[in-house]
């Protein structure tokens, strides 16, 4: 358990509704280690905001384990709550009320003084906006003020649910640009998303479920390294070169003028080959797999198999 | 668990609705103050002036007199031998017809009808406290600073039983202060102990119904998630239920609400149930009479406890393991 800020052990959630029992989570198991932003990513109904609403006490658990440093949820949850600020889904706050108003109700009941409220409104860029109703915020105003919800606790750790949602590309760019300070300062952020470039430019680490089921997990760089590297080749006859690089033992298909390699470990056997051959590359480009690719790949597994993969970190 | 409950009211004080509300009961509460008084106000110069003018062209008039000396010349056609033949003639005091303002009269007639207006309030404020919560997620958000679902029902409850005890025993005081203050300046302010006492259990019963309608708003909506949802069960009960079971079950009376709230705001109620199943004939051919059914206010203390607790009891089981969106 050392070093985790968020664990679950075969965590299962179900629904219930008119088709009979839904599963929304199925035998979880996460691992979001301390410091840096994990990315938590899944298809829209995959579990990640049930996951987390069960995290938080907000949805009780069918069975299943769940931990927040170190401690077991909910049973302690009162102890850890105040290390933890947390966005599910979008936010939720009164619209009758002013965004400070909002805040000092918060900051009330932790016990916290009406100077925070100003000063984390200081910080997410509303202190002026801060007397408006919130029911007149935009979309980006009200993520903002969410944000400085969280701040009052002064969190070790952050859950940002979809937390760029319906936000515009400035807006988007001032949230990454928060949680990346924020991740920079010690605090561990889970950030859920389904917008596979936000993860990839934000996170350290990754967690993939699909169906509830956990189905990657690790460094991004390595759960992205797991795709098929894939070589396109630019030759003077490409049919040959395709006959050449199969029987070489690789797979090859053309794409217009150029071929594509799959399952290439290492270019160089390429140009050997071709060679060898009297055939010579005019291009040799390695398509890296990204993270969207690895994703859906991956989610599109899990609708045929339900076999979790864990990588090592 | 003291600085949660003052967070809800604050809460509850920030609330506009709220605020309108409370508004509304004092507004009502001084009009009505204000027809009280004025209905029983001092007759003025001009009145009396004109009330003596009435009085002298009524008295002239030749059937008045008549009657007045007919009733001289025999007394036993207008009630017996000594019949004082005076009240036969117009008096004064007839054409004076508004009351003296009597403390101890005025007081009960004003005090049910301002408990029953915030009755009415509490049940909508105990509602929107809960259901507008709900409603925006708000209540979601404070579970994220307070994940302890118990403090978090309990001093909901209690912030709104506090705030609309309190609002209702402001303006039931400042009414009967009202009436007192002017009681003494036109009228007459002698309060009997047996009448002070009666008046005063009125008051503390009128709040704690007050405080029940506001906790069963709350356990309803808190249940329905919606300000809307529960009042619509409370009018559907009121204007449906009520008039159906009345209509097909006439000894269902018993249970119903209305009468143990009357009963239970003027110390006790009775009402008369005709139905065939209930009469008891003394002969045959007898027709059937109304059957008398009585409430006194210690069943209806009982009864309107025991639905307020179920109500809350009901609200805190469904929140206590409830998933929040």
């Amino acid at each position: 358990m050392g070093g985790l800020v968020i664990e679950t052990r075969r965590l299962r959630k179900t629904y219930r509704n008119r088709r009979g029992r839904q599963v929304a989570v199925d035998d979880l198991d996460l691992a979001v280690p301390a410091g840096g932003v994990h990315g938590f990513l899944g298809p829209n109904g995959s579990g990640k905001t049930t996951t987390i609403r069960m995290l938080l006490g907000l949805a009780r658990p069918d069975r299943g384990t769940m931990r927040l440093f170190d401690r077991p949820v909910p049973d302690e949850l009162q102890e850890t709550i105040r290390r933890v600020g947390a966005i599910v889904e979008q936010p939720k706050f009164f619209p009758g009320f002013t965004g400070r108003r909002n805040l000092s109700l918060l900051a009330g009941t932790i016990g916290q003084p009406r100077s925070k409220v100003d000063e984390v409104l200081d910080v997410v860029g509303l202190r002026e906006r801060g007397g408006d109703r919130y029911g007149g915020y935009s979309l980006g105003m009200r993520q903002r003020l969410a944000i400085a919800a969280t701040l009052l606790k002064d969190p070790d750790l952050l859950i940002l649910d979809e937390p760029t949602n319906g936000l515009d590309p400035a807006g988007i760019r001032e949230i990454r640009e928060t949680i990346r300070e924020l991740g920079s300062t010690g605090v561990t952020v889970l950030l859920s998303s389904h917008i596979l470039a936000e993860v990839q430019q934000v996170c350290d680490s990754v967690s993939i479920i699909g169906r509830g089921r956990l189905l990657a997990a690790g460094p991004v760089s390595d759960v992205v390294g797991r795709g098929a590297t894939v070589a396109r080749v630019g030759v003077a006859e490409p049919e040959r070169a395709a006959a050449l690089l199969t029987a070489a033992g690789m797979e090859v298909r053309r794409e217009g003028p150029h071929l594509l390699a799959d399952g290439v470990d290492d270019p160089a056997r390429i140009t050997r080959t071709l060679a060898e051959a009297g055939l010579f590359v005019s291009e040799l480009t390695p398509l890296v797999a990204d993270l969207e690719t690895v994703f859906l790949e991956l989610t599109e597994d899990a609708a045929l198999t339900n076999q979790p993969l864990r990588l090592a970190r | 668990m003291m600085r949660l409950l003052g967070v809800e009211l604050q809460r509850l004080r920030s609330r506009r609705l709220c605020a309108l509300l409370l508004l509304l009961g004092f507004v009502i509460t001084l009009v009505a103050v204000g027809a009280t008084v004025h209905d029983r106000r001092p007759v003025s110069g001009a009145e009396r002036a004109e009330a003596e003018r009435i009085f002298e062209r009524e008295s002239a008039r030749p059937g008045a007199l008549r009657a007045f000396e007919e009733c001289l010349d025999n007394p036993r056609r207008f009630g017996g031998p000594d019949f004082d033949c005076e009240q036969v003639r117009p008096q004064l005091d007839d054409f004076l017809s508004r009351p003296q303002l009597e403390f101890t009269e005025a007081a009960p007639d004003l005090l049910i009808p301002i408990v029953v207006l915030f009755a009415v309030l509490a049940l909508f404020v105990g509602a929107t406290a809960i259901g507008a919560e709900w409603a925006s997620g708000a209540l979601g958000t404070h579970l994220l600073f307070e994940p302890r679902r118990a403090p978090v029902y309990l001093t909901r409850v209690a912030a709104v039983l506090l705030w609309t005890l309190l609002a209702a025993a402001v303006a039931c005081l400042a009414a009967l202060a009202t009436v007192a203050v002017f009681s003494a300046a036109w009228g007459t302010l002698d309060i009997p102990a047996a009448v002070a006492e009666r008046l005063g259990w009125q008051l503390v019963r009128g709040l704690l119904g007050v405080a029940m309608a506001g906790a069963v708003g709350f356990a309803i909506a808190m249940g329905a998630r919606h300000t809307a949802a529960a009042l619509g069960v409370v009018v559907a009960y009121f204007l449906g239920g009520e008039l159906i079971l009345r209509s097909i079950w006439p000894p269902g009376e018993r249970v119903l609400l209305s009468n143990h709230v009357a009963a239970w705001l003027q110390g006790e109620h009775r009402t008369y149930v005709y139905d065939e199943s209930l009469c008891v004939r003394r002969g045959a051919g007898e027709s059937c009479s109304a059957i008398p059914f009585d409430f006194t206010q210690a069943t209806a203390g009982w009864y309107l406890a025991g639905i307020t607790l179920a109500a809350l009891l009901g609200a805190w089981l469904l929140f206590r393991r409830r998933d929040v969106a």
